[in-house]
């Protein structure tokens, strides 16, 4: 049976945590799919990375999201300083142990030093792999920001067509355009059912879902996906009374899986930043005349706050009053990983506006090799009490 | 208005049935055993029939213990030190401070004069500072859990249980037996060993009478005795008081439907 066989005939949550687990070290899903399809695979590094454009080349887009704790890092600790990000750390880890060997290309985006640095330590210790850096406009709001962007991913594709070995079909882009955004309304669906009905879906599932959707070919994606929430739909479980938090603060480093299990015994976590990005770029414009322009004016004509990039237009304090008012959020929880600049930034932004809200928050840092989250369940617990027998 | 409290602790669950937030109908206990959720479910389904309720009588149950996120037909959870601050109060409503010493570990709290918790501590290294170090006392000096209240309150010369590891203390129990120390000396300094540790997180929280002893180890008067001793201010103990975390919860259940129906109007 090949690959794409079997996971056919899988249930869509078995296949999607297989490929999620799969994807903290080893990314053997994928070593297979490339050996069974003759595909190429592109890594890449959050928080967005305009996915059409490798998938339409014939690559499968890859989001790697480091070895969330699962290997120690040695070469990792020789290379890097202690004061980074654990997520840069296992991911050159990963790059230096091998285990990214099989991809044929890795992309970055400049979503802050850190990275900017991750990729040119991967470029010299890995000078047989196409790395390419993505500089995204600073300024999204001036109008050269749409030729500057549009030139920068014409240069990404010059990088990716050597490796695919054909040219970009603005054809092919388009209907890649058209496949991410079905992937898109599924995520949506799904976010939508997290902020509306939470009890329905647990936390470790929607991740798993939401994960797989950056492991798996976008085809096969959707049709499970599908699948998934319509079987979702369908559940009868108990509404519990819990308080609806907003968790923001994990857009790059994921949390660990135990940890977010931790704080969903205390409140519903209606809505968060995982894997942000393909969730942020949203419904990408099919009308447009040229594909790779309509890729270009998602990002820079986008609207919606994403931490690791300014818009002079967004105004970060509304915009959380928003989402508090409208998704009905009793408390915000910052899970911030540790030395992440970019969330902590914002950290203060957002929490100035629920000062004045009076909205209560807490504030949690982690990092991929924590395993004891007991404090960190008790710390919210104790706020979500406070609210609802206070 | 009925609610219901259920207590998933380390070794008991303990469940309470709640009328109007003023009338306890049931408590009842059971062994948590391997299966902490069927136990809370049978521990309920008891209570219900005891007070001859049905499931649907009651308008909210709370859990709490160390099981509390397993009991899937709450309504809502409460950690120990809220559950047991409310039971406290349920029972000695001029609380200040709750020591609540459970098989696995230890919490005190501090609570102001609304009976807010403003201060804890929680141990959690291993049972020494807890009632798992006493039953395993008991079973180390050959005598049933139920024997050892009786036996430590005829103690004339406790002697103290020096070793911080329950395990460790089977060595130091045989040692004392060997020696010919008497068992109630021996038992009683065991429960004023576990009372001891207990002291060093209620000074920590800051010791304010009322004081009241929640849980357990109000099955083992000698114990109150005990910790007495060492803080020289009353503990409030009785038999009612082991299900205080339970009784708490079920309390709590109360005053959330009573903040609904306020935010309702």
């Amino acid at each position: 049976m090949t690959l794409l066989e079997d996971a056919a005939s899988r249930e869509p949550l078995e296949l999607f945590r297989e490929v999620t687990e799969d994807s903290y070290v080893d990314f053997s899903w994928q070593r297979r799919w490339k050996e069974e399809t003759g595909g190429r695979l592109l890594g890449y590094f959050p928080v967005y990375f305009p996915e059409p454009i490798a998938h339409s080349l014939g690559f499968l887009p890859v989001n790697i999201l480091g070895a969330s704790g699962y290997i120690e890092l040695e070469k990792a600790t020789a290379h890097t300083q202690s004061f980074v990000c654990s997520i840069s750390r296992s991911t050159f880890e990963l790059a230096a142990t091998g285990h990214l060997d099989h991809f044929d290309a890795l992309a970055f985006t400049n979503i802050c030093d850190v990275a900017r640095n991750l990729s040119g330590i991967i470029k010299r210790n890995k000078p047989d792999k196409t790395v390419v850096y993505l500089h995204m406009p600073i300024n999204n709001a001036v109008a050269p920001a749409k030729d500057y962007l549009y030139a920068e991913y014409g240069r990404l594709i010059e990088k990716l067509e050597p490796i695919s070995g054909r040219k970009l079909d603005m054809e092919a882009l388009r209907r890649s355009i058209a496949l991410y955004n079905e992937k898109w309304e599924l995520q949506h669906r799904m976010e939508q059912l997290r902020i509306e009905r939470p009890w329905l879906l647990p936390y470790d599932e929607y991740y798993y879902a939401l994960r797989a959707g950056q492991l798996l070919p976008v085809e096969l994606y959707v049709e499970k996906m599908r699948s998934f929430l319509s079987e979702v739909e369908k559940r009868d479980r108990k509404q519990q009374d819990k308080i609806r938090v907003l968790v923001l603060g994990d857009f790059c480093e994921q949390p660990a899986l135990p940890l977010m299990r931790a704080m969903e015994d205390a409140a519903y976590l209606v809505y968060d930043e995982a894997i942000i990005g393909p969730r942020w770029i949203g419904r990408v414009n099919e009308a447009e005349e040229d594909p790779l322009m309509a890729l270009v004016k998602a990002y820079t004509d986008n609207l919606r706050p994403l931490t690791t990039r300014y818009h002079p237009l967004i105004d970060k304090q509304q915009h959380i009053a928003e989402l508090v008012k409208d998704l009905r959020i009793d408390a915000v929880l910052f899970l911030v990983p540790k030395f992440c600049e970019p969330a902590l930034y914002d950290f203060v932004i957002r929490k100035l506006a629920l000062d004045r809200m009076h909205v209560p928050y807490v504030k949690l840092e982690y990092e991929e090799s924590e395993s004891t989250f007991e404090n960190a369940r008790m710390t919210l617990e104790t706020l979500a009490e406070s609210i609802i027998f206070g | 208005m009925i609610t219901a409290g259920i207590d998933v602790g380390a070794r008991y669950v303990k469940a309470a049935i709640l009328e109007d937030g003023k009338r306890v109908l049931v408590t009842l206990v059971d062994r948590s055993g391997y299966d902490p959720l069927g136990a809370a479910r049978k521990a309920f389904e008891s209570a219900l029939s005891e007070a001859g309720l049905s499931r649907s009588d009651v308008s909210y149950v709370v859990s709490t213990g160390f099981g509390r996120h397993r009991v899937d037909f709450r309504d809502a959870n409460a950690t120990d030190i809220t559950a047991a601050a409310a039971g406290a109060r349920f029972f000695y409503p001029n609380t200040r401070t709750v020591v609540d010493v459970g098989a696995g570990n230890t919490r005190t709290s501090k609570l102001d004069e609304n009976g807010k918790v403003v201060q804890f501590r929680v141990t959690d290294k291993c049972a020494a500072g807890g009632g798992g170090f006493l039953e395993r006392i008991a079973y180390y000096g050959g005598i049933d859990l139920s024997q050892l209240e009786e036996l430590a309150l005829k103690s004339q010369k406790p002697v103290m249980i020096s070793t911080v590891c329950s395990v460790l203390a089977e060595t130091e129990v045989i040692n004392l037996v060997t020696k010919n120390i008497p068992m109630e000396d021996i038992m009683m300094g065991a429960v004023m060993s576990v009372a001891g540790r207990v002291v060093a997180p209620i000074k920590q929280v800051g010791l304010t009478p009322e004081v009241t002893l929640v849980g357990g180890m109000n099955m083992n008067a000698a114990f109150p005795l005990a910790l007495e001793r060492f803080l020289k201010v009353h503990v409030n103990s009785s038999r009612d008081l082991v299900f205080a975390n339970a009784v708490g919860a079920a309390y709590l259940g109360y005053r959330r439907l009573q903040k609904r129906a306020v935010i309702a109007q």
